[in-house]
């Protein structure tokens, strides 16, 4: 997930502070094989498949996988295998060949770990510089927005900074030689404030700018990284908003959703798919500031893996998805509790039955 | 494997046992591992304890000390040295974590041997580790048995933690259970862990009876309670 | 190495311990999560030991129960927990209330067990009521193991404690644990876990003068080939 879960995040951003990401594939417990993708020849082309420790991921990389599948790939699967900063380095040494990723938390995190810092391309908008110390691109200070047709095409995602197809060829730019990404797709999984309810009606909060003129008196609960980022952290929303918010709750982020229902926070942090949004009625903050950037799925490969058939396979899920049929996808997940392999399976299946 | 998540599928038991069972294969996999590796350091340690005080002294503390150290903390600090994507951090951590009791109970084993039995043990003319080997340790072994069953229930529980980071076993299920709200996905991987635990204790009691032959005209006897070595200050998961 | 000395300066800054958020309060939520889970535990588990060891029963329904209880995983525990009740402190004190009773139960009823039969005869010698064999015998003579029992006990409680500031918001030392790994600001969990070790050493040499001041210096703890001999007794006998 683009913000790691607290709890593993915590164990594993030690690894990154220190430098060490010894890729040791010594695995004892998982049970499939971690075969990685030999191109050339076709009989033993393996692509092995994982994701991140959240259900989300482990749905994509579950549809990623059967439409391989169904293109007549041999796939792998392994455990998913934890906070990016795990999976990356899986990916990096070859262990896993494809991982479902987010374009902004990619371009961030790959700009971070490899030090570098991606120049925009020269396609449309204003100046954007890329910030490798925050967590998150930042747009230049006018707020620069760009939107693309995402949903329904009727309402358009606006996001801050680049475009999606800018961040992708900046995430091109700047990834480890022997990784690629495959075409991102219209859905996006952004970071959202949610109130609960009653607080909404409260204070008549609709959107951010609402939350910060009553920030003085609102519990805020959000992962611990919240803290300290910007331009959508508590940093941000001072710097940018001018909210000082009563009290900060650093939560995991699955206990956010049950702290804003039993009332012990106000409003908290969520992740825009998230079914939980819809079943609690929880009332998401419109982002009127634009601090959020584009957060498209894209599929993360090895450049092993990424034969004509597989980058085919790939782009092929990346077109119909759209961040609606994600949401209602992880509603099956997260409400219905089904699994990510049926899920997956049902998806799939009436793709191609719409296809024809 | 069908995912890379658990597959668990809808909010009842009915039809994810396959999940359950697959999970506490590897919680068992990591559970043996991890002990196997802190027995083998335990031994050598005890053996140096058992011949100088000092050193048990020192030993004592620092396993003590790092039985302290919070789990996630744990992983983190093993992270540079054996690499974030494998099983080691899990591992090595169990292992640790398991030093403080198992070295205790090797040491208060060794320590309740007779003494007249090692005198005349050396009289016949037994060298250091032989005697070690053939005479102490058998007869050590009723404490060292019972430090392995606590030692073993307590890396049972912990070996949760690590399916927090995504490190197979049961943990999985925790997190799997807590993100989708599936209270009883929670449930059960809970009641394997126990499950799991009370067999490994149940095993390990029997394994201790049938190493020690010498000890069953005792048994017949109502038994003493056993006062529990002392497991530290921890005791799950921080 | 130069993260525990980032630790140290952190705990050391005096702006740290102020406020809201400041390691005075959280030491305060430790302290107050630790002491109630231990009290509750001791509650309920020091009747239940002292039965068990002063009547001889239960004691296979006893190790099995404690054994169980030891094998809950907190974390497992502290989920569930929190589903049912999110931030309150049920989560926190269930979790340091399993953990606490077993080495409180185990412990009592090992220490009463084992006290000297002659010592109990002496006592319904000289016309003592059961009650008061064990009130004024049994337990004096258990102290030095009743108290072993709590010491360990809140060590592992305090050190799971921790666990109510990990994502759940509740406050404690495990509040810079869990904010310090997020932020990657390592100098709060190098800190963080000195004070907690700190807190252990001041718990456990709490306990030592405990036992030196409640201890009746007839009941001195045992000399080391006592404690081998009753060990490896003991050891047997539950073989």
């Amino acid at each position: 997930m683009k913000r790691t879960h607290a709890w593993t995040a915590l164990a594993l951003v030690g690894a990154l502070a220190l430098g060490a990401c010894g890729s040791d594939s010594d695995s004892t417990s998982d049970s499939s094989s971690a075969t990685t993708a030999v191109p050339g020849a076709s009989t033993s082309f393996t692509v092995t498949v994982s994701s991140g420790n959240f259900p989300e991921s482990q749905l994509l990389a579950e549809i990623y996988a059967q439409s391989l599948e169904q293109a007549g790939i041999r796939v792998a699967r392994k455990d998913s295998i934890g906070a990016r900063e795990a999976y990356y380095a899986a990916i990096k040494a070859g262990e896993v060949s494809l991982i479902p990723e987010y374009t902004n938390s990619l371009l961030s995190y790959v700009q971070n770990k490899e030090g570098v810092t991606a120049t925009l391309p020269p396609t449309t908008v204003a100046d954007t510089t890329v910030d490798t110390a925050s967590a998150d691109t930042t747009a230049a200070t006018t707020g620069d927005t760009t939107s693309d047709t995402a949903t329904d095409g009727s309402v358009p995602e606006e996001s801050n900074g680049p475009t999606i197809e800018q961040q992708v060829a900046m995430i091109k730019s700047i990834l480890p030689s022997n990784l690629t990404v495959g075409d991102p797709s219209t859905a996006e999984d952004k970071d959202v404030i949610v109130c609960g309810s009653a607080v909404a009606e409260k204070y008549s909060l609709k959107t951010l700018s609402d939350l910060a003129k009553v920030a003085d008196q609102i519990t805020l609960g959000a992962p611990p990284e919240f803290e300290t980022r910007t331009p959508f952290g508590l940093v941000g929303f001072k710097d940018i908003l001018g909210a000082e918010f009563k009290k900060f709750v650093p939560l995991d982020i699955g206990a956010v959703a049950d702290s804003i229902k039993s009332g012990a926070i106000d409003c908290g942090n969520l992740f825009s798919t998230m079914s939980v949004i819809l079943t609690e009625g929880f009332i998401p903050l419109e982002d009127d500031k634009t601090l959020v950037a584009h957060e498209a799925v894209l599929p993360l490969l090895t450049t092993d893996a990424a034969t004509p058939e597989v980058l085919d396979a790939l782009n092929q899920v990346s077109a119909g998805l759209t961040t609606d049929v994600l949401k209602s996808l992880m509603v099956k997940i997260e409400v219905d509790k089904l699994s990510a392999d049926e899920v997956a399976k049902n998806y799939l299946a009436s793709v191609s039955q719409s296809a024809g | 494997m069908l995912a890379a998540g658990p597959g668990w599928s809808g909010p009842q038991l009915a039809g994810n046992w396959d999940v359950i069972w697959h999970y506490a294969g590897l919680h068992v996999q990591y559970t043996l591992l991890s002990l196997a590796l802190g027995a083998a350091v335990a031994l050598p340690l005890g053996y140096a304890s058992h011949r100088s005080s000092p050193t048990y002294a020192v030993l004592l503390a620092l396993t003590n000390a790092i039985y302290a150290i919070p789990s996630l903390a744990m992983f983190v600090l093993l992270f540079p040295f054996v690499g974030v994507t494998n099983d080691k951090p899990v591992i090595i951590a169990m292992a640790l974590y398991s030093l403080v009791i198992l070295l205790r109970s090797i040491v208060e084993g060794l320590r309740a041997v007779p003494p007249a039995t090692v005198t005349a043990a050396r009289a016949m003319g037994y060298g250091d580790v032989r005697r070690f080997v053939a005479i102490e340790l058998p007869l050590a072994l009723p404490t060292v048995i019972a430090g392995l069953r606590l030692a073993t229930v307590s890396t049972v529980s912990l070996v949760s933690v690590g399916g927090l980071i995504g490190k197979g076993g049961l943990g999985r299920l925790f997190r799997d259970g807590f993100d989708r709200h599936i209270n009883v996905e929670i449930w059960s991987g809970l009641l394997a862990v126990v499950v799991i635990a009370l067999i490994a204790d149940v095993l390990l009691l029997g394994l201790g009876r049938v190493l020690t032959p010498w000890a069953r005209a005792q048994r017949s006897s109502p038994a003493p309670l056993n006062p529990p070595l002392q497991a530290g200050p921890h005791g799950g998961v921080r | 190495m130069n993260d525990f000395i980032d630790g140290l300066h952190w705990v050391f800054t005096a702006e740290h311990w102020w406020g809201p958020g400041g390691i005075l309060a959280a030491l305060a939520d430790h302290v107050r999560y630790s002491v109630i889970g231990l009290l509750i535990a001791a509650v309920i588990g020091l009747p239940i030991g002292m039965f068990v060891g002063h009547t001889g029963r239960g004691r296979f329904a006893s190790t099995g129960v404690a054994t169980a209880l030891r094998a809950l995983p907190t974390i497992g525990v502290v989920m569930l927990l929190f589903r049912w009740r999110p931030i309150s402190i049920y989560p926190v004190l269930g979790a340091l209330i399993v953990l606490a009773i077993p080495p409180i139960v185990l412990n009592t009823a090992a220490g009463i067990d084992a006290v000297d039969r002659d010592a109990r005869d002496a006592a319904r010698g000289l016309g003592l009521s059961p009650m008061q064999v064990l009130f004024k015998v049994e337990v004096p003579c258990a102290l030095p193991l009743i108290l072993a029992g709590l010491r360990s006990a809140a060590n592992q409680v305090i050190a799971t404690a921790t666990v109510a500031g990990f994502g759940i918001g509740l406050g404690g030392l495990g509040t810079f644990l869990f904010s310090g790994f997020g932020t990657q600001r390592y100098e709060e969990v190098y800190g963080a876990t000195i004070l907690l070790v700190g807190l252990v050493l001041i718990v456990e040499s709490g306990f030592v003068f405990l036992q030196r001041r409640l201890v009746s210096p007839g009941v001195r703890p045992p000399r080391r080939w006592q404690v081998a001999r009753g060990a490896m007794a003991d050891a047997k006998g539950t073989l």
